[in-house]
């Protein structure tokens, strides 16, 4: 099937390009400088923040997790580093994720698991794995590569009363899908403050399985420029199973100490 | 050491203001909640371990008990903490009637900048790999206790322990062990002839020489991260060493065994990185007994041990592939006359019989120790396959590690069912099977150890 489909869309890659030769490049260069506006906009030189994680299954049961967030610009913002903690409930208490996020290169990612005692890095096959039992996937967790996804400019659609570009991620081959869990992602991007407003995700089937919509955007650095969604919610159609992740407080700081983003502070948890 | 714990809680209870917390260093901490100093988290659980008498066939309670876990967390900030951890286990083990009560941890952490220390009964897990950890010469294990979860074998050892971020890459650290702690191995539940008597360990004094000092150096790179590390001090686990031959035959037929340390130094190293799809972890260490110790018949010979750890996920599902090789240096066979020999007290009435004892006794002690560590077989090559897969979005797990000894043809099944019931309550069900030759590990521990459980859990 997904062979059929790849054959599917190139046929009408090529169609597309002999109608539109010229236009085409620019739509996509200019797909490509949209979502590296939003990556840009998505840095933040310095953050904490308490957020909370619900996950419903489909009968609308709710689990909850707690979770502290940090993270900090390095390399003159060519490298993002995150740690998360969790902090409740007990099952789950003091299991923490560093992250490495690098503009070129491939992330590093660790989680380090109290019961075990130990720090395992995450490989790009896990990350499509689920975080902590929600919709959200681990790669969820970092902003992608710009290299691994090829751009389309959809157009442009309002989403929640926010005017947004959509745009179309194709992953360049099989081990980016893998890696992250889908074959398309088609997203919306608000043209004023380049914040991710909503994402649809793409099977094999070119079904959609996975939404994801994210709210309450606001201001979190002193000058204004830097905008943050407060609320996301990820849906997945398969299922009826949808994850809440809200921010419960957060603190704009670009003096966040660099210690915190060492394997010594994430084992200290 | 009273001195270092006085400064240690000093710190911690200075004033709130001296050491203003950020809101990821206060989040889930005192000062977040601002009402006690400390935190409690534990559990309580149940556990039934159920298995089989050989002789004659019939099902067995190998062990039945709850046991209650608190840990204290107190004065958390950014200057340190103190950290407790209690256990409370009644119930029934070993055949006998047990209340035991262990502190499992007890330690008081310091955080200066990038250097951070630690006093007190704490454990360490040194190594990246999974299922075995070579390099890991610091915490001695409770090899009989019947738990599921495998942290739970590792016992706390009284350590003082300094780390140092030299860089965000690299990482020093340091520990010393003052005293002596071993590893618990029930010779006594083993079947063995009736003049076996295991007696008390004698084991080092406590004197300043006789503690273990280890260091190591992380490193982390994109993509890849390590460490070296260097162990000398007294091996966790011991060897058996027979106490004094009957010299007569009018002597009562009694030969007691003791467990002696032997001390070693061992350089190790680890390394963890992905490789595409799949992520690598390896451990190699190589351990040289001291020469004071070398050919004393409760010391293993100097080995070399090595893992190679392969994982990759499709999905829930997960593939854990390993290889684990020992090569011994110097090895000599010992030919094993079959476990400890069944001896009957008339034979001893023979002058050369007698006379003979005692190198015999040696020889099955030497060959017993080659059983116990491992090194039956000059070179020997284990594969483990653990497959798990993930269920009802995680709510559910079930993996099966399977492991098989090619050179000793020993085998292991350990599987294993999770449900998370609720974000408090968990139940488990497994089990454990050993099978192996005759003079093998796997056949001796066999009757003790192959059995399902079942653990139903709830954590607060």
């Amino acid at each position: 099937m997904r062979a059929i489909r790849k054959i599917l869309i190139s046929l009408a890659s090529i169609s597309f390009c002999f109608l539109f030769t010229n236009l085409a490049p620019t739509a996509n260069s200019e797909a490509r400088d949209i979502m590296n506006m939003a990556r840009e906009a998505s840095k933040i030189s310095g953050l904490e923040a308490i957020s909370t994680l619900k996950i419903y299954d489909a009968k609308g049961r709710e689990r909850i997790r707690q979770t502290s967030m940090a993270s900090r610009e390095f390399d003159n913002g060519a490298t993002q580093k995150r740690i998360i903690r969790f902090l409740s409930p007990a099952e789950v208490k003091g299991t923490g994720m560093l992250i490495y996020d690098y503009k070129e290169k491939n992330d590093d990612m660790w989680i380090y698991m109290p019961a075990l005692r130990k720090t395992r890095r995450i490989v790009s096959s896990e990350k499509s794995k689920s975080f902590m039992g929600s919709e959200f996937s681990n790669a969820d967790m970092s902003a992608p590569n710009l290299d691994d996804f090829n751009y389309t400019l959809l157009g442009s659609e309002s989403s929640d009363g926010c005017d947004c570009w959509m745009i179309e991620s194709v992953p360049i081959d099989e081990d980016i899908m893998d890696e992250m869990g889908f074959d398309r992602k088609i997203t919306w991007i608000g043209k004023k403050d380049y914040v991710l407003r909503k994402a649809e995700y793409y099977n094999e089937d070119d079904e959609l399985f996975k939404e994801m919509k994210a709210g309450k955007v606001q201001a979190i650095d002193p000058s204004g420029k830097k905008h943050m969604a407060m609320y996301m919610e990820m849906v997945n159609k398969e299922n009826g199973r949808r994850s809440i992740m809200t921010m419960d407080k957060i603190q704009y700081n670009p003096d966040v100490k660099q210690e915190y983003f060492t394997l010594s502070y994430l084992e200290k948890i | 050491m009273r001195f270092i714990i006085l400064i240690i809680l000093i710190v911690l209870v200075s004033p709130k203001g001296m050491f203003a917390q950020s809101l990821f260093e206060s989040s889930g901490t005192a000062e977040e909640n601002n009402t006690l100093p400390f935190q409690l988290s534990g559990y309580t659980r149940g556990v039934a371990y159920l298995g089989e008498y050989s002789t004659p066939p019939s099902s067995e309670i190998k062990s039945t008990y709850g046991e209650a876990a608190l840990r204290i967390n107190a004065f958390s900030g950014d200057r340190g903490r103190l950290f407790t951890d209690l256990r409370f286990r009644s119930g029934y083990e070993y055949n006998e009637w047990i209340n035991d009560f262990q502190v499992r941890e007890a330690y008081a952490d310091l955080y200066l900048g990038n250097f951070e220390l630690r006093a007190g009964q704490a454990i360490i897990a040194w190594g990246r790999t999974d299922v075995v950890n070579p390099t890991n010469n610091l915490t001695p294990q409770d090899y009989f206790v019947r738990s599921p979860e495998p942290d739970d074998m590792r016992l706390g050892n009284f350590l003082f322990r300094g780390r140092y971020s030299i860089t965000p890459q690299l990482r020093f650290e340091a520990v010393w062990v003052p005293m002596y702690k071993y590893s618990t191995y029930r010779f006594d539940l083993f079947e063995m002839p009736d003049y076996i008597n295991f007696s008390e360990s004698s084991f080092p004094e406590a004197a300043i020489n006789n503690g273990s000092i280890a260091a190591k150096i992380d490193f982390l790179f994109n993509g890849f991260d390590g460490s070296l590390s260097w162990f000398n001090g007294y091996d966790p686990m011991p060897g058996i060493h027979p106490g004094e031959i009957p010299g007569s035959p009018s002597e009562e037929m009694i030969i007691e065994m003791y467990s002696r340390a032997f001390r070693q130094q061992t350089l190790g190293l680890d390394l963890s990185l992905g490789l595409g799809s799949f992520g690598v972890r390896g451990e190699a260490a190589f351990r040289n007994p001291t020469p004071e110790y070398r050919d004393q018949v409760f010391t293993p010979k100097s080995d070399l041990r090595y893992v190679l750890e392969t994982e990759r996920s499709f999905g829930d599902f997960n593939m854990m592939l390993m290889y684990m090789g020992h090569y011994v240096v110097d090895f000599t066979e010992i030919p094993i006359l079959g476990g400890m020999p069944e001896i009957d007290p008339l034979q001893l009435q023979d002058p050369a019989i007698l006379a003979m004892l005692g190198p015999m006794m040696e020889q099955e002690v030497a060959g017993f120790n080659q059983i116990i560590f491992d090194q039956t077989k000059e070179i020997s090559h284990t594969i483990g396959l653990r497959p798990s897969l993930a269920m009802f979005h995680g709510v559910s797990k079930i993996e099966v590690y399977g492991m098989y000894n090619i050179s000793t043809e020993e085998w292991g099944l350990f599987p294993r069912l999770t449900w998370d019931v609720n974000d408090n309550l968990k139940l488990s069900v497994g089990g454990q099977y050993f099978e192996g030759g005759v003079n093998t590990r796997h056949d001796l521990i066999a009757p003790v150890f192959n059995n399902g459980y079942f653990e139903l859990r709830y954590s607060f």
